[in-house]
């Protein structure tokens, strides 16, 4: 993750130019949790619940669940050719079908690098900035395979690291993700109307298994990014 | 009779040194753990486990393993949980069922005395005359008949649904299903073995083969397979999915290889009185010997055919009882310490509450040997388990040897081994389960080292041929009730009845006595059944099928098919906002909403005279764009757009095939080539999969693509409304610059947006789109900004207020499924001359005759408000209907919107609207009641 993380007490400071913040849907549910909140590039993101550790250890030994809405997200619809390479460097390139991709990047403005993939792409494909259509959720450790048995039907061995599809959590339609990193981790992204339930239902199975939520100190000191 | 705990024993599954005390019918137990249930009233003494479904006979522990209906009880309130494989559990309360007031006391016993008078299909046949008889009499026979009592509380304890992939799925943890788990796991294949006891092992435990159970357990489990104990398969659906409910969770497997190995389960023999307590199969007197130490009878004859019956015969006498075995073998090997009647079988059971003895002779004879006993044991009469491989797919054969159906064909994901598949022995079993074991991890894709030398070795193994079996005559003759079925109390008297009757199939007899069709779903009774119809038709066992295969296998309780509750819910991002401002929500299709925040009331003057704020982000929004956008529109809609301009906004109505109203919204030309579309909430999906469709069909070139979740979205509306924007956007908002039915980009609240000046509420109007992840942010100073003008949030209610008075007609409750705009009034929008549009064909049709009805406004002073879907009345005869009713404080009387007849349609017309015994006197109006000339909105 590029960028500084500007830490601030509950609830986060308002940036500097007094713009808008952007909040993840869960937001509030963050709070109620006691979360640390800090703003990064324009969007208030949980850095711990208050204990990092104990965060990293359910990471690396059991399950987490970290809010990662604030990812910043390209839809890309068409034909995907003429628009390669579709990332840069960081970026996770998800190819959803031969003719949909998803581009997740660091937090942050993407507005130039979206029109620049519109203008290379002209009228083969539809490049969008998908950041807010989405709320997206890292779900990382080794208790991952539990926790999907009991929110989907899908099949999770079916995705290679690195890959990407559609598949249905918690009865929702949902873009997964799964990442190439050192512990297990897969990033569900579903439409953020959806965002609040999703977070919810998520969180109590992670509750369940043992695990609990965590921040993204804890998942970047692990090696997330 | 006294049934009392043998000394220790190395393979006994009881822990001496735990107690554990449970309560059956108000008497408290001691038990240990490790006991069932079962067990554990089978060490005090308590020999009637239940009353059978019908007659009330007294019925005591019969199988041990789960597969008939004899011991259901009631435990902690969950009624027919099976007592036999029920662990105990300290201070669990169980209930003996279908008595009063005791099972060994059943006053309903009398029942068995009357049951000449309940042959089968009695229900069809009387008390149907005089007609009222059945009313009366059918909730007496109700009470009187079934199982436990549905507890009315409901169980809201949690329950997991999990769903697994596992490479390989062995069904079934006896000696082939362990053999099996053993050789795919060991190839690296994912393997889940599912097992339905609490100890896999199968019959092997209880059998004196613990030893190889633990053996084969360990194996399994060393190399890796995932063994799931008290987890039945209950059902196999097309996939193949195989559901199993473990505790308090169901199971859903999609495996790429499932290995059947589900045994073979011990059948009854039918003779009179083959029902009473003391008569049971082998597997239970074994069990109670062997895992609980409970010896169940001092003198025991065992009827078999099999050296398993003499084997069990040993098993008895080594603990203690006298023991005779009946053999059907006229050749049966003899004894030195147990006596041999060869060539003999049980003509009849004689005893009341218990058997007390029997009387054995040559089969087919009427009379015999009477020998005392407390104990019967038919040991070794086996029917393949094949009811979830042939749910599978499978195709049954009938096989001579074994005298069964067998799977013959399998589908090529799926294996069948063990005594399921008619393995003779333990040892074919287990060759047959490791085959299996190797061959689906092969074809998941692994690779296997079996060895040519031991593939051989075990192929060998595995086609051992055992003895033909020999099974008991089909029934005995004489007086006195021999059961083909025990769970639905039915006869080997009253199948030959219903056979005579036509009923002469095992499908039919199945549907008119209900054999088979019990809590045991045919485990104990199909093979009795079967011969019992094959004799009654003069048909051999081969050639009367069992009856099909279907879920549930076993019993499994709703509440764990129905599993986590769920309900996806969506929320805006702006929900908290909603919440900490006193909204009480409503749900409005997925999404829940404020209905009202003070009162509607409130809310509504709020915007007629000042200014309101509505959360409108649930709208469906597309963004439609590429050189096609139009000539999508073109199609999707009936009105124009080719002349639409680019921050023009249109208002415009999707129609199916036949012209009938999809779907209203807004249409924003945002730039040559990209259009914003607004859809109703609740038909977000409908039309994106609708114009997906036809977008694949037409192949324009566009891209279409829902953002609904990526704007929030919020309705800025009344008269001061401008006032507010003034202080949120530098943009140009006067009504010259940013006009009626424009729309604009912008920077609102610090945040780029899309603005349209629309007026649903009839007010001036600003839905300002953005960002959805800045919802609250932009709420908060939108809220901020409108202080000085006395802003208010408005809800749905407030908001369904303000439209009516405007009457503008909200898609789905004033319109049906054969609503065209034409009958609702938005005919203006309907371009014919257009090359082609959806439902164009359909309104060209409708477009030369008069509509049949109209959809039109109405005033009333009644002092109730008409519900939605009132009655319109003519002379006492409906001809329309009430589609939207709200008290007006705008027009000072209720206004409403109707359906009514075409010639209806004319301003000031008085009709009738009733609902209830009221009758409401109204009178048509056409035109809004509100600002019908629409200066507000356009101001």
């Amino acid at each position: 993750m590029s960028g500084t993380i500007a830490t601030s007490a509950v609830p986060a400071a308002r940036p500097s130019d007094d713009r808008p913040v952007l909040r993840s849907p869960s937001g509030s549910m963050h709070a109620a949790l006691g979360a640390a909140l800090a703003l990064h590039s324009g969007w208030e993101i949980v850095r711990s619940y208050g204990e990092p550790d104990e965060e990293r250890k359910s990471i690396v030994e059991a399950l987490a669940i970290v809010d990662v809405t604030a990812r910043a997200k390209i839809d890309v619809r068409g034909d995907l050719a003429c628009v390669e390479p579709l990332g840069a460097e960081g970026d996770v390139v998800a190819r959803l079908s031969p003719r949909w991709a998803m581009i997740f990047a660091a937090p942050g403005d993407i507005g130039d690098r979206v029109q620049a993939l519109q203008d290379r792409a002209g009228t083969a494909a539809m490049v969008t900035d998908a950041t807010h259509l989405y709320a997206g959720y890292a779900l990382c450790g080794p208790l991952l395979p539990d926790l999907l048995a009991r929110v989907t039907g899908w099949n999770p061995a079916s995705l290679p690291p690195g890959g990407a599809t559609g598949a249905p959590i918690a009865d929702v339609r949902a873009v997964v993700v799964r990442r190439e990193t050192p512990f297990p981790v897969v990033e569900v992204y579903v439409s953020s109307e959806l965002g609040r339930y999703v977070w919810e239902t998520l969180l109590g199975v992670v509750t369940s298994l043992g695990g609990g939520p965590a921040g993204w100190d804890a998942l970047r000191a692990e090696g997330w990014s | 009779m006294s049934w009392k705990r043998l000394p220790a024993a190395p393979d006994e599954a009881i822990d001496r040194k735990e107690l554990v005390t449970i309560s059956v019918d108000g008497r408290r137990l001691q038990a240990f753990a490790g006991d069932t249930i079962g067990s554990a009233m089978a060490a005090a003494g308590i020999t009637v486990t239940a009353r059978s479904f019908k007659y009330h006979r007294p019925r005591g522990l019969f199988c041990m393993t789960g597969a008939c209906p004899n011991c259901l009880v009631g435990v902690d309130g969950v009624p027919n949980v099976r007592a036999c494989t029920e662990p105990v559990r300290d201070g669990m309360t169980v209930v003996l069922q279908n008595a009063w007031p005791s099972v060994k006391r059943d006053v309903h016993g009398w029942l068995n005395t009357f049951s000449f008078m309940m042959p089968p299909g009695f229900y069809y046949k009387v008390f149907q005359h005089p007609r009222w008889a059945w009313r009366v009499v059918e909730p007496l026979i109700r009470s009187k008949a079934g199982l436990g009592v549905v507890p009315q509380q409901g169980d809201h304890s949690r329950r997991e649904k999990i769903t697994l992939h596992p490479d390989v799925l062995v069904v079934g943890g006896g000696a082939a299903g362990l053999a099996a788990a053993a050789e795919a796991a060991r190839a690296g294949a994912a393997t889940v073995l599912l097992e339905q006891a609490q100890e896999a092992g199968g019959h092997l435990l209880g059998s004196g083969g613990e030893a190889q159970a633990a053996e084969l357990r360990g194996e399994a489990e060393s190399a890796g397979a995932r063994i799931l104990t008290g987890t039945p398969a209950f059902g196999v659906f097309d996939g193949p999915l195989i559901a199993a409910a473990g505790p308090r969770t169901l199971y859903r497997f999609r495996a790429r290889q499932v290995v059947f190995a589900t045994g073979a389960i011990e059948q009854m023999a039918v003779f009179p009185n083959n029902d009473l307590p003391g008569v049971m199969l082998s597997s239970a007197s074994e069990r109670l010997v062997r895992r609980y130490r409970i010896l169940p009878g001092q003198r025991a004859v065992v009827l078999t055919a099999s050296e398993h019956g003499h084997a069990s015969a040993r098993t008895l006498r080594d603990a203690g009882a006298s023991v005779t075995i009946v053999d059907l073998r006229p050749d049966a090997p003899s004894h030195e310490e147990i006596p041999v009647l060869a060539g003999s079988t049980i003509l009849r059971a004689h005893g009341r509450r218990h058997v007390e003895g029997v009387t054995v002779g040559a089969p087919g004879s009427t009379s015999g040997r009477r020998l005392s006993c407390d104990l019967v044991v038919l040991a070794g009469f086996t029917a393949p388990s094949t009811n979830l491989v042939a749910q599978a797919g499978a195709t049954l054969g009938f096989d001579e040897r074994s005298q069964a159906f067998l799977p013959v064909e399998l589908p090529p994901t799926v294996h069948a081994v063990g005594a399921a598949a008619g393995a003779a022995s333990v040892e074919a079993a287990v060759a047959q389960g490791r085959l299996a074991g190797l061959e689906a991890a092969a074809a998941s894709g692994f690779e296997t080292s079996g060895g040519a030398e031991r593939i051989d070795a075990l192929r060998r193994a595995a086609s051992e041929a055992g003895d033909p079996v020999v099974l008991p005559p089909e029934a005995a003759s004489g007086d006195g009730k021999q059961f083909a079925c025990l769970c639905m109390d039915v006869t080997n008297k009253e199948l030959k009845f219903a056979v005579r009757e036509g009923f002469d199939s095992m499908e039919l007899l199945k549907r008119y006595t209900t054999i088979t069709m019990g809590p045991c779903q045919g485990k104990a009774c199909m093979l009795s059944s079967q011969r019992l119809c094959g004799k009654a038709t003069g048909h051999a066992l081969g050639e009367t099928r069992p009856t099909t295969a279907r879920p549930p296998w076993t019993p499994v309780e709703l509440g764990t098919l129905a599993g986590a509750r769920l309900t996806p819910r969506k929320e805006t991002t702006i929900h908290d906002r909603h919440a900490d401002a006193g909204a009480t929500f409503m749900w409005a299709g997925d999404w829940r909403r404020p209905h009202h925040y003070a009162t509607p009331e409130d809310e509504v003057a709020a915007v007629r005279t000042g200014v309101g704020l509505i959360d409108v982000s649930t709208l469906g929004k597309f963004k439609i764009r590429g050189p096609g956008a139009v000539e999508l529109l073109e199609r999707l809609y009936p009105n124009r757009f080719e002349d639409q301009k680019p921050g023009r906004v249109r208002y415009g109505a999707m129609l199916n095939d036949e012209g009938v109203i999809l779907d209203d919204g807004t249409v924003c030309r945002l730039s040559e080539e990209e259009f914003f579309v607004t859809v109703t909430t609740g038909n977000t999906a409908a039309i994106e999969r609708w114009m997906t469709w036809w977008l694949a069909d037409w192949s324009f070139d566009v891209q279409v693509l829902n953002v609904t979740g990526a704007f929030a979205a919020v309705n800025l509306a009344g008269p001061e409304a401008r006032g507010v924007m003034e202080l949120l956007t530098e943009g140009d908002v006067s009504a010259e610059g940013f006009p009626y039915m424009a729309c604009r980009q912008m920077e609102v609240a610090g945040v780029a947006s899309i603005v349209l000046r629309v007026g649903f509420v009839g007010e001036l109007s600003y839905e300002i789109h953005f960002p959805s992840m800045y919802g609250q942010d932009v709420w908060d100073r939108m809220m901020q900004a409108g202080e000085g003008f006395g802003v208010k949030p408005f809800g749905l209610e407030a908001q369904r207020i303000l439209r009516l008075e405007k009457q503008h007609i909200l898609v789905g409750q004033d319109t049906d499924a054969e609503s065209d705009p034409y009958e609702v009034g938005l005919g203006w929008m309907v371009k014919l001359d257009k090359p082609d549009f959806l439902g164009k064909r359909s309104l060209l049709d409708l477009g030369s005759s008069e509509p049949g009805e109209r959809l039109v406004g109405w005033t009333a002073e009644p002092a109730i408000v008409p519900p939605e879907g009132s009655s319109v009345v003519h002379e006492g005869v409906w001809v329309g209907r009430v589609t939207s009713a709200r008290r007006s404080q705008a027009a000072g009387k209720v206004v409403g919107l109707a359906w009514v007849p075409s010639g209806w349609a004319e301003d000031g017309r008085p009709f009738d609207i009733q609902f209830a015994s009221v009758t409401v006197h109204a009178r048509v109006h056409l035109e809004p009641f509100y600002d019908p000339s629409g200066s507000r909105l356009r101001s």
